[in-house]
């Protein structure tokens, strides 16, 4: 269980806090989203989880302890993936993960079957500074999951890549999740994190604006409705209609009992809809 | 995959990345260079193109006279000591002390020690046809040669140099190799995801250390043996050079976690080689010295490799030496274990 609370940090010279007492809890095996534009304050959050940042105030607890009090071996528990991709760009890849697995003191996944998992088993052996930026970011995704950690921090991890490659890196998420790992995925992709996360947090100028699971916001948030496309003298027309609505209901019975219905969608709120609801703002 | 011991793994990736910036070719290259340099370009002595200075202590100032007649008149000093503090200054020149009378005619040459033999056997000769200008001698000239240090025989020109390259790699560039290596990693972010491993800041500190350490001992081992050959001295000056690169690193990786990057680090760079540079001109003037030059990382290994390989007879010199760097290197390794720990291994610098 991971415990976040009252977190606030202000960088020096900042005009506003970076983070505003934000609070949250992650259940182990759980997939933890945290949602918001750039500049809201999620990477410095992460850092502080991390301990690359003090917290200035507020806690975070690791089963109770603070990570100060579980000392360097506490990282052989832990993954993190970075946004910006940073490797060592004169070793190989092989290189890098083979290095960087040597400073665990807990097993590790060979560094070849990683580059396999990922799809960079061709540029192995290639420097790191030859990749693109999406082969770099796949091979800090194979660093952060090499010591199989409890606890794995996604900073945007399908940024940049094409989508078949994207859904390879989500299908490993998943088995991550399924084996066991906590997973605190800091996205600001609502796709990805609709279908990962079993909550989501909300950030906006630091401060958390709500968090609850996907399907909750959505109910919450949301308008029950179904778009119809039927047709009307031979063309196509769409209706949204909101069965909650009596005359809304009949339409959708008349035309289903006309036969003139050819699909029909129900219609939720996203997580981005729900995320400029609430703080006026848009995700980019 | 199972393993142990992450300082192990970092001094390979640390070779790795070395050799692949090329700075193991730089200093195969710089030792070439060299060792080009002192066998081929530098002369094993000078010619004597400096002055001739000329005191005249003979009873009823004989010579005096025939010095000025002979174009002498700047090059005459009143006393011995006036001409010691000469000698000091001009490094070129020699000196003679004419003495006696025409009875007991006598003179003594003081030279710096790289002058040719020819040269001196010219200036034996000419002080001999001075003193018979100076009239009828009844006994022939007696005359000596002193050395201005007498414990020192000065080393061939050439091979003096080799301390002073040596310090250049393992004191001044090696350290600069490491300032290189933490930049990169701060610059490509590499650093960022060793500060979120299990492994410690010793093992990066020593990771490094080692490194540079080893560079150090094939720049010195090549140099030694190509310019002075495989003299029993070898062990105790690659043990210098060691402790060089060891003191040099640690007090790199103090000062450049600093930095942002090496644009801005380059400036503290020529101030601090300045200041390493400060022994290297004390080893070829004497006269410019002080007393905390000892302090100064280049110093022990300077002087010596001197006093091991040309030695002036200086008694536990070569251990005061080791000490001393040994005591530098622990406050740097202290040092450098809490400006890392603070400044490197956290976010935000």
């Amino acid at each position: 269980m991971i415990r976040v609370e009252d977190l606030t940090f202000h960088y020096p010279r900042a005009a506003a806090p970076a983070v505003r007492e934000a609070s949250f809890e992650i259940g182990r095996g759980r997939i933890f989203g945290f949602l918001g534009p750039s500049g809201a304050g999620k990477s410095t959050v992460q850092n502080i989880m991390i301990g690359l940042l003090p917290a200035q105030k507020g806690k975070v607890l690791y089963d109770n302890k603070k990570i100060v009090e579980l000392g360097k071996s506490f990282f052989n528990r832990v993954g993190v993936s970075f946004e910006h991709p940073n490797v060592y760009e004169k070793l190989t890849g092989l290189e890098n993960l083979k290095y960087y697995g040597g400073l665990f003191s807990v097993p590790t996944i060979n560094p070849e079957r990683l580059l396999e998992m990922v799809g960079l088993a061709d540029a192995g052996r290639k420097w790191a500074g030859q990749y693109s930026k999406g082969m770099k970011q796949r091979l800090v995704f194979a660093r952060a999951i090499m010591n199989r950690p409890e606890i794995l921090f996604l900073d945007e991890p399908t940024s940049g890549l094409d989508p078949t490659t994207a859904r390879k890196i989500l299908n490993i998420i998943i088995a991550e999740k399924n084996r066991g790992a906590t997973i605190f995925l800091t996205t600001h992709n609502m796709l990805v994190a609709d279908e990962l996360c079993d909550t989501v947090a909300f950030i906006n100028e630091g401060q958390i604006v709500n968090q609850d699971s996907p399907r909750n916001l959505k109910l919450q948030y949301g308008q029950k409705a179904v778009k119809v496309e039927y047709r009307n003298n031979g063309k196509v027309e769409t209706v949204l209609l909101f069965p909650e609505k009596p005359e809304d209901r009949d339409q959708l019975n008349h035309l289903m009992e006309q036969r003139k219905v050819e699909t029909m969608h129900s219609q939720e709120a996203t997580l981005e809809q729900i995320f400029i609801k609430l703080t006026g703002r848009g995700l980019a | 995959m199972m393993k142990g011991g992450s300082f192990r793994y970092l001094l390979r990736q640390d070779m790795a990345v070395v050799h692949r910036n090329g700075y193991v070719y730089v200093v195969l290259g710089l030792a070439a260079l060299f060792i080009l340099l002192v066998n081929f370009a530098l002369p094993k002595q000078l010619e004597v193109t400096g002055r001739e200075y000329l005191v005249d202590l003979t009873a009823g100032q004989l010579i005096a006279p025939i010095a000025r007649e002979a174009g002498f008149e700047e090059h005459m000093l009143a006393s011995e000591e006036e001409l010691q503090q000469a000698l000091e200054r001009d490094r070129q020149a020699v000196g003679v002390v004419f003495r006696g009378n025409r009875e007991h005619p006598q003179a003594v040459i003081y030279r710096q020690g790289n002058e040719p033999e020819k040269a001196m056997r010219g200036l034996e000769a000419a002080v001999i046809s001075i003193w018979n200008t100076a009239g009828d001698l009844e006994q022939p000239v007696t005359y000596r040669q002193e050395l201005l240090r007498p414990a020192s025989e000065k080393p061939p020109f050439n091979l003096g140099f080799v301390p002073v390259l040596l310090a250049f790699e393992v004191a001044l560039l090696g350290a600069f190799f490491v300032s290189a290596l933490v930049f990169q990693e701060k610059e490509e972010g590499s650093i960022r995801a060793f500060r979120v491993s299990p492994a410690g800041t010793w093992p990066y500190i020593l990771s490094k250390i080692t490194v540079n350490v080893l560079l150090s001992l094939l720049y010195g081992f090549l140099l030694f043996v190509f310019t002075l050959g495989l003299r029993p001295e070898l062990p105790a000056v690659l043990l210098l050079a060691a402790l060089t690169g060891f003191l040099m690193t640690a007090f790199s990786l103090t000062i450049s976690v600093f930095f942002k990057s090496l644009s801005e680090f380059v400036y503290v760079t020529a101030v601090i080689m300045t200041v390493l540079s400060l022994p290297m001109v004390s080893y070829f003037v004497p006269a410019f010295s002080a007393a905390y030059f000892v302090f100064i990382p280049t110093y022990p290994l300077v002087f010596g490799i001197r006093e091991l390989v040309f030695s002036t007879g200086k008694t536990g010199f070569y251990l005061q030496m080791l000490l001393i760097l040994a005591a530098e290197i622990l406050v740097l390794l202290a040092l450098a274990r809490i400006t890392v720990e603070r400044k490197l291994m956290r976010e935000g610098h």
